[in-house]
């Protein structure tokens, strides 16, 4: 039950109110206003003085055909591994909604990926799938693949999903599994009793109950998956061909590499622009599901 | 009361921002002005930025130096300087990619760095444009001028008549080839691309994960430093005397096709690792006697007596032979010392200066190939001969090297066109060169129009 | 329900390939980084070591400061995460009790600044702790880490709060006690699993973080653990040994504490939070 704030709660309220929102404003608003100013002028260095150029760095971004393609490498990348973290979080969450032996121990251990430092990530998928030493490598060694590049032009996105996946999906596990222990087990008692099967009970009611929880997912996790910038750049620096180049890792290289400052951050400044439809959306689609009020 | 509140949390935001925006601006010219006013009041320098004696001066020294042995000796470097003089040295290392960045950004700072010790940067013509580097000159007078250096080509880049950087290395791309392989195989020397190519391709055999060579071909350093080195073998210039692009004009164009597809022909002997070789890939190929050439630094002999000792005597240094067999050639490289402009210039001064009398031959023996030096008496002493990696590899990695150093065609990026100028730097931090190998190699598209597309993107970085 | 004998072998089957894609990495890294520099390349393969070598793990603590590296991740990440959650507790708590004008909007803008780009934020802070000098501090760094902790604890703070019947604090308040009395003695102790997540988050993030620190941190004596370790990795030496030593010795005590807490973090992600 929320209230209005009587005349004695304001310094409660202020106390509680004023420090956090000081701390917000100065990390997060400040900084985010800054960037919209940076997107204004041209500048190779943090010191001395920018020269505004006005939107002219969006106009240039909008001409450059290599930001189409890395938007759309963000979006494959993106894309692909919510799709992927989705299908397998819910897998593993209708697993772990299971009982069975050593079940709690599992819970554990499939988060532990999720808690792996990116750079730890990309040392342990790169030491696994290195061509000549690496314990994949091998495996594929019994089914007559040699010098496999997982690296290569043509695979390297579909690797850096596939670890993006191993590393992301235990978060999006715990949310389903989260949604799974609010569906009430007498639906699928009674839906057992009425002859349904598992694929059935499955479809008509974990599907339909989590797919708010679906719907949130996607929309956050896409979001969070297009702004990832570490585990791309430390696996493939954008490459080979600039095959991974996605959208942060563009604007570090033109903002850090080249010292583009403006240019880069009217990338990442567009970056947020086009998220931010996305979250506009969810936020619709939350309010909506709230009824308008939330509880 | 919903009112007052509200108005009290947009003055609070207002209020925080303004605050915020007015203090960074105020700052913002207040540094402008040191920086034109010869950073007359900014603050000494403190090292880990927990404060510190402001009276005291530290020199904060930012150190590309990261393989083990080198930064322990530059360490104690600092702290014997410490101990003769009371000035405290503090080494910060770092990887060479980010170094400009972090002497850039902390550049009249609080956190400023007062000398670099850096590879060839190919930004150094940046750093003076902006005033971050100074001049040297009066330094290496004291050191005894400039006839120390080993050759010409190693006080580059010279700008504006004064020298900005002191060299302590000569890093030329140096080929290393299995000699052991070569006997078997029952093959002399390669002396031209055919045989070269023959060569390369007498080693291959893929069954066994055995391969010619590897040469790194992801966008990076390793790309633009080694790679580029079939264009000087065929007398490429991306840049004429008055820094016009070249690159793809009559003979010079057709001749980058040919180095294109010569090294189109290579990468038929490289393992599928050379799509995303970088520095430790070459290494780990050659050590692990997958390959039987690549490139590298003399670090690469320095390190194998740790990491391949077995390689001992089974290799030796050469050049990229040119395309026709008129000796060999190679790409420029060396490491370098700039001092930084600040409060502290002079007492910086006075620690390289030192450095270079007292502490010289203490660095260079932490890697001794790799740090080739660039004083020519030093390489000639016999302190330096006597050092174990030197004496070990005299005849498979000093005595060619240094025959290269005299004899090769050599080139890089960096020494394009006429004197250095930013337009060098744009090519290099912008790897434009080792993208056109990706798309010639990865991409499989033609050499001819990927050079015209290259040419014409180079102009428009430039203009 | 009545489980088949099948269905049940299917989950135990299903249970293990989870596990060993979950565990199986990190198992491996540790043993490999275990076999010296004698059996590295030549048993890099050997599921099972026959040879158990502590060389890399000497060579990385004689070359690199990693035990500054871990001090200084550990000062950052306890404080970023103290700061964050006392201080989300507070706004959320606010928000979850109160309604003002722009009280919903602060909700939202909370959720949308834990989505931003994280470039949109680091390169202007960066810029802006050049200006200030504090650059190259651990200190913008916990602040670095605060901006993306904050608006997610907020966030989750404010669902769990309001898990909690106001007619608890009513009754309280009733019997005469402060706001702030009734706030610390009666709705903090009771949303503590929600706080626990909130810090586990806020330490993980920190821990955790590249990004930031690798554009911020420039001294060695600053770094953190995977700025440490990302300088070994870019040094263009051959250190695989090293790499996967140091990445061991993140992976390990990480393992170890987690096994404690991630029943708290579990829970708390899985209790009413997501839901809101």
């Amino acid at each position: 039950m929320q209230h209005k704030i009587k005349r004695r709660d304001v310094p409660f309220v202020l106390v509680n109110l004023v420090p956090g929102l000081i701390l917000f404003a100065v990390t997060v608003i400040f900084p985010a206003v800054m960037a919209l100013r940076y997107s204004l002028y041209e500048s190779d260095t943090f010191i001395g003085k920018p020269k505004f150029v006005g939107l002219h760095n969006f106009a240039e971004l909008f001409q450059d055909k290599h930001f189409w393609s890395d938007l759309s490498k963000t979006l494959i990348y993106a894309g692909g591994s919510v799709v992927f973290q989705v299908v397998l979080g819910i897998a593993i969450a209708l697993l772990l909604n299971q009982r069975f032996a050593g079940r709690s121990f599992l819970r554990g251990a499939t988060v532990l990926p999720y808690i792996v430092p990116s750079i730890v990530v990309t040392i342990t998928w790169q030491w696994m799938l290195n061509t000549n030493y690496g314990v994949i490598s091998k495996f594929l060694g019994y089914f007559g693949v040699y010098q496999f590049n997982f690296f290569s032009v043509d695979m390297s996105m579909i690797t850096v999903v596939l670890v993006s996946v191993w590393s992301f999906t235990p978060f999006v596990t715990l949310v389903f599994l989260a949604g799974l222990q609010t569906v009430p087990e007498d639906m699928y008692e009674s839906a057992a009793l009425d002859g349904a099967g598992k694929w059935t009970q499955f479809r008509t009611i974990t599907i339909p109950m989590l797919s708010p929880i679906i719907a949130n997912i996607v929309l956050l996790r896409g979001i969070w998956m297009f702004n990832k910038f570490d585990l791309v750049w430390l696996m493939t620096g954008g490459g080979p061909l600039e095959r991974t180049e996605t959208l942060p890792v563009t604007t570090y290289i033109y903002t850090f590499s080249q010292y583009k400052i403006g240019y880069g951050v009217s990338i990442a400044v567009v970056s947020f622009l086009i998220m931010l439809i996305f979250m506009l959306i969810y936020l619709r689609l939350m309010n909506r599901a709230n009824g308008g009020t939330r509880t | 009361m919903k009112k007052g509140l509200a108005i009290v949390l947009a003055m609070f935001l207002i209020l925080s921002i303004a605050a915020c925006s007015g203090k960074s601006n105020d700052e913002q010219s207040q540094n402008t002005q040191n920086n034109q006013a010869g950073n007359d009041t900014t603050p000494a320098p403190s090292g880990s930025g927990n404060g510190g004696d402001k009276k005291q001066v530290t020199l904060r020294i930012a150190s590309a130096e990261t393989a083990a042995d080198p930064k322990k000796a530059m360490e104690e470097i600092a702290q014997e300087y410490e101990q003769q003089t009371g000035v405290k040295v503090v080494v910060e290392t770092m990887n060479l990619d980010d170094m400009y960045l972090k002497v850039q950004s902390t550049f009249g700072t609080s956190a400023q760095y007062d000398v670099m010790f850096s590879g060839y940067l190919g930004l150094l013509t940046t750093l003076k444009e902006k005033g971050i580097v100074a001049p040297v000159d009066d330094v290496i007078e004291k050191l005894g001028g400039k006839d120390i250096f080993y050759s010409p080509t190693t006080l580059q880049p010279i700008l504006d008549g004064k020298s900005y950087r002191i060299p302590y290395d000569l890093n030329y791309a140096l080929g290393y080839i299995r000699t052991d392989w070569l006997q078997e195989k029952g093959l002399s020397m390669p002396t031209n691309w055919d045989e070269f190519l023959n060569v390369m391709k007498a080693f291959t055999d893929k069954k066994n994960n055995k391969y010619g060579l590897i040469l790194p071909l992801k966008i990076g350093g390793a790309n633009n430093w080694i790679t580029t080195s079939v264009f000087w073998a065929n007398d490429v210039e991306i840049f004429d005397d008055q820094m016009n692009v070249i690159l793809d004009q009559g003979d010079n164009k057709q001749r980058a096709i040919e180095s294109l597809n010569f090294l189109k022909e290579l990468n038929q002997y490289m393992p599928v690792e050379a799509e995303n070789a970088d520095f430790p890939e070459l290494l780990a190929a050659f050590y692990g006697g997958q390959v039987g050439f690549t490139f590298y630094s003399g670090r690469l002999a320095d390190a194998s007596v740790q990491s391949a000792p077995d390689l001992a005597g089974k290799f030796q240094v050469m050049g990229l032979p040119r395309k026709d067999g008129n000796g060999y050639a190679t790409t420029y490289g060396d490491d370098g010392v700039n001092i930084i402009n600040g409060p502290n210039v002079e007492e910086a001064k006075k620690f390289v200066e030192w450095f270079f009398k007292e502490k010289y031959l203490k660095l260079v023996a932490a890697a001794p190939n790799a740090f080739f030096p660039s004083i020519s008496s030093v390489y000639e002493s016999e302190e330096y001969k006597s050092l174990p990696t030197v004496k070990q590899f005299w005849n498979d990695v000093a005595v060619p090297q240094q025959k290269i150093i005299q004899e090769a065609k050599v080139n890089a990026i960096s020494l394009a066109g006429s004197e250095p100028t930013e337009k060098q730097s744009v090519v290099e931090s912008s790897f434009i060169i080792p993208k056109m190998f990706q798309r010639v190699l990865i991409g499989n598209e033609d050499p001819s129009k990927v050079i015209d597309a290259t040419a014409n993107e180079i102009r428009n970085m430039i203009k | 329900m009545k489980r088949t004998l099948t269905s049940k072998i299917l989950t135990y089957v299903f249970a293990a390939v989870v596990m060993i894609c979950s565990v199986f990495p990190i198992y491996w890294v540790v043993v490999s980084s275990l076999r010296g520099a004698k059996y590295f390349f030549a048993d890099s393969q050997v599921l099972i070591p026959n040879h158990i070598s502590f060389e890399y793990y000497q060579n990385l603590l004689r070359f690199t400061n990693y035990l500054t590296y871990y001090k200084n991740s550990l000062i950052v990440a306890v404080i970023a995460t103290a700061v964050s959650t006392l201080v989300s507790s507070q706004i959320a708590y606010v928000t979850s009790r109160f309604v003002f004008f722009g009280s919903r909007w602060l909700m939202n803008v909370m959720l949308i600044a834990y989505m931003l780009p994280a470039m949109l934020i680091a390169i202007p802070l960066i810029g802006i702790y050049i200006k200030l000098g504090i650059d190259n501090t651990l200190f913008a760094l916990i602040i670095s880490h605060i901006s993306i902790t904050l608006p997610f604890g907020v966030w989750m703070l404010d669902s769990f709060y309001r898990t909690i019947p106001v007619e608890l604090e009513e009754s309280s308040m009733v019997e005469g006690a402060s706001r702030f009395q009734t706030m610390f003695k009666v709705v903090i102790p009771l949303i503590i699993p929600g706080l626990i997540t909130v810090e586990i988050f806020s330490f993980i993030v920190s821990w955790t973080d590249y990004t930031y620190g690798f554009m911020i941190i420039s001294s060695e004596n600053l770094k953190t653990v995977p700025v440490g370790l990302a300088t070994i990795r870019g040094a263009g030496d051959l250190r695989w040994g090293e790499l996967l030593a140091g990445a061991s010795l993140i992976l390990v005590p990480m393992t170890v504490v987690f096994s404690f807490v991630s029943k708290y973090f579990i829970g708390g992600l899985t209790s009413g939070a997501v839901k809101g």
